[in-house]
């Protein structure tokens, strides 16, 4: 019953994204199939960023930091609210550059704004290692999804890898807009989910009403609603939610996949009004809490007291075989979907920015070979991480925000200061990695402040380098520079800068 | 004053500095909430807290959009777009 359900939720849901695909293929142009010919209206566009907000890290990540820590799970409540307040002003800017130059990946804006093809290569390095670490997070997932509908007859080991190799398959049959679809569909079954699981929830678990579940766990855990949350030893605490959610509001649109997806707007105006309500859609992650709060009254133990799983385990546990079928049916599109998004935005990267800088004259069918092989390299790298390392999605999703912080600075100071050089942003990509990496920082930075997030702290080490490299280095053209910047601005400044030097 | 960042220095738009007040709000209060025990609805003061501070952010961001069409922002970037071409092909 459960894996026909499973299965059935997969194909249709394969056949409908190849479909759609074919259907909606307009042209042939890059442009199009990356950024969807910049055509995408309200509607479309609404559903591509309410994607990101129903992820496995949401789903599995933050339910099991509500079950093993409690407070700390409001992170999630966070996260999307305070993107949308800086993207407000920032992906319209993105949008802006994109359309005026035609850019298709992040690292395009890089090479025009700073006027230097070798900074595409640096940051598309660092954008690849970084969509490798967010694609860690789905197979983390999708390896757990995988052992639920089998009824854990394969080790965690086997499991990962059969993820990796149904991430490549269904990247493989289905293109960008396939995988858009699918995103849509899973969507659609994560709400029916959420309401299916909230609704019974709190009889399960021998409580009166939703709010009654919070009640009880206070009851039998006191200050689990409060930071650090049920261990008082972590170093979760307020400082950790303030810290980690500025790193992650900041880092947030300088992930490659989400930078593309501002080009793809039809208008700023779409950006920006779609900013004013996705925020609300966030408030659905106090679901997510309850039912992590629920698992932990239920007394779940998952596996290996992997938090992770403690979502999943409760399921398996509480409910009928329907209704585990239809949870591991949308949690496969729940990881495979955005999966295979951050796996095509990869090699689009590496085939485009550090390849074609060498090879000019790529064809369309060497491109596509490239880019192919490349994202099975990212995945393979991707399923080894998964398999060698044993921590949290939270852990892991904070570790992400951290590595794509360090684009951060060339980012916003590129937008906000015509003085930004690409030396100063390599400078400062040197400085920062080096106190987000080195053994003696991570070291020196869990001594003097453990309730930090490290990535915090690198960012403002990196933005302050690129500002001092920066004012010592020549500044780019007027051309490069004007990318950021609004016109009459630059008039007045340029005409500033004149008298200052008459 | 070459180093002024660009929105700054532009008096016309200062009013999207109220895009700070969710920052305030949600990660620079959270060490002061927490300090709140009481349990409205059950639910920790904390948590109704960042709930809260969505709908704040939505409400001020929404604030910010029709300021920022009363101040022509859309007629801006109607010319804008009338001005350049959505795509030109596989450019570059």
């Amino acid at each position: 019953m459960k894996i026909a359900i499973v299965l059935a939720i997969l194909l249709a849901t394969v056949a409908g994204a190849a479909a759609y695909g074919r259907r909606t293929r307009r042209g042939k142009t890059l442009s199009d199939w990356a950024v969807g010919g910049r055509s995408l209206g309200t509607v479309v566009f609404w559903f591509m960023n309410a994607g990101e907000v129903y992820t496995t890290f949401a789903v599995l990540g933050i339910s099991g930091y509500a079950w093993a820590l409690g407070a700390p799970a409001y992170l999630a409540f966070c996260s999307v609210s305070l993107s949308y307040a800086i993207g407000y002003w920032l992906m319209p800017k993105i949008w802006k550059a994109g359309r005026s130059r035609q850019l298709i990946t992040q690292a395009d804006f890089f090479v025009a704004r700073y006027d230097a093809k070798w900074l595409g290569i640096v940051t598309g390095v660092i954008g690849i290692a970084s969509l490798i670490v967010y694609v860690q997070i789905q197979l983390v997932s999708l390896g757990l999804i995988v052992q639920l509908t089998l009824d854990d007859l394969i080790s965690t080991q086997t499991a990962t890898l059969v993820a990796g190799l149904l991430m490549i398959a269904f990247v493989f049959t289905a293109g960008v807009r396939s995988a858009a679809f699918a995103a849509g569909v899973k969507d659609v079954l994560m709400i029916v989910v959420v309401i299916v699981l909230s609704a019974t929830v709190a009889a399960k678990v021998g409580a009166a009403s939703m709010m009654d579940v919070f009640h009880l766990a206070e009851t039998r855990h006191p200050g689990i609603g409060w930071f650090p949350g049920l261990d008082p030893a972590s170093p979760t605490t307020a400082i950790w939610l303030m810290t980690s959610s500025i790193n992650i509001a900041l880092g947030n649109w300088v992930f490659p996949h989400l930078f593309q997806m501002s080009y793809t707007a039809q208008s700023a105006t779409v950006i920006r009004r779609n900013a004013i309500w996705q925020p609300l859609y966030s408030l659905a992650y106090f679901f997510i809490i309850l039912l992590g709060f629920a698992a932990l009254l239920a007394g779940t133990q998952p596996p290996g007291n992997n938090l992770n799983a403690a979502l999943l385990q409760f399921v398996s546990q509480q409910y009928s075989a329907p209704v585990v079928g239809l949870v591991a049916g949308t949690g496969f599109l729940l990881a495979l979907a955005p999966g295979s998004l951050l796996l095509l935005t990869a090699g689009s990267i590496f085939t485009r920015n550090v390849v074609r800088p060498f090879a000019p004259r790529l064809d369309d069918r060497t491109s596509l070979l490239i880019s192919r092989s490349a994202l099975t390299v990212f995945a393979a790298i991707a399923v080894w991480l998964s398999i060698s390392q044993k921590s949290s999605l939270v852990k892991i999703l904070l570790d992400a925000y951290s590595a794509i912080g360090m684009l951060a600075p060339a980012v916003f100071l590129g937008f906000l200061w015509r003085r930004t050089t690409a030396l100063g942003v390599l400078a400062g990509l040197v400085a920062g990695f080096v106190s987000l990496l080195a053994p003696f920082a991570a070291h020196y930075w869990e001594t003097i402040a453990p309730q930090w997030e490290p990535g915090l702290i690198a960012l403002a080490i990196n933005a302050l380098t690129v500002v001092i490299v920066s004012l010592v280095t020549p500044a780019p053209s007027r051309r490069a520079v004007a990318l950021g910047m609004a016109p009459e601005l630059l008039a007045h400044k340029d005409s500033a800068a004149l008298h200052n030097h008459i | 004053m070459e180093t002024r960042p660009a929105q700054r220095g532009n008096p016309h738009y200062r009013y999207r500095w109220l895009l700070v007040i969710p920052f305030v709000w949600q990660a620079g209060l959270a060490p002061v909430v927490n300090h709140v025990s009481w349990s409205p609805l059950g639910l920790p003061f904390p948590m109704l807290w960042q709930m809260a501070g969505i709908v704040l952010t939505s409400l001020l961001i929404g604030l910010v959009f029709m300021l920022d069409r009363a101040h022509g922002v859309e007629q801006e970037e109607a010319a804008y777009l009338q001005a350049t071409p959505a795509s030109t092909g596989d450019a570059q």
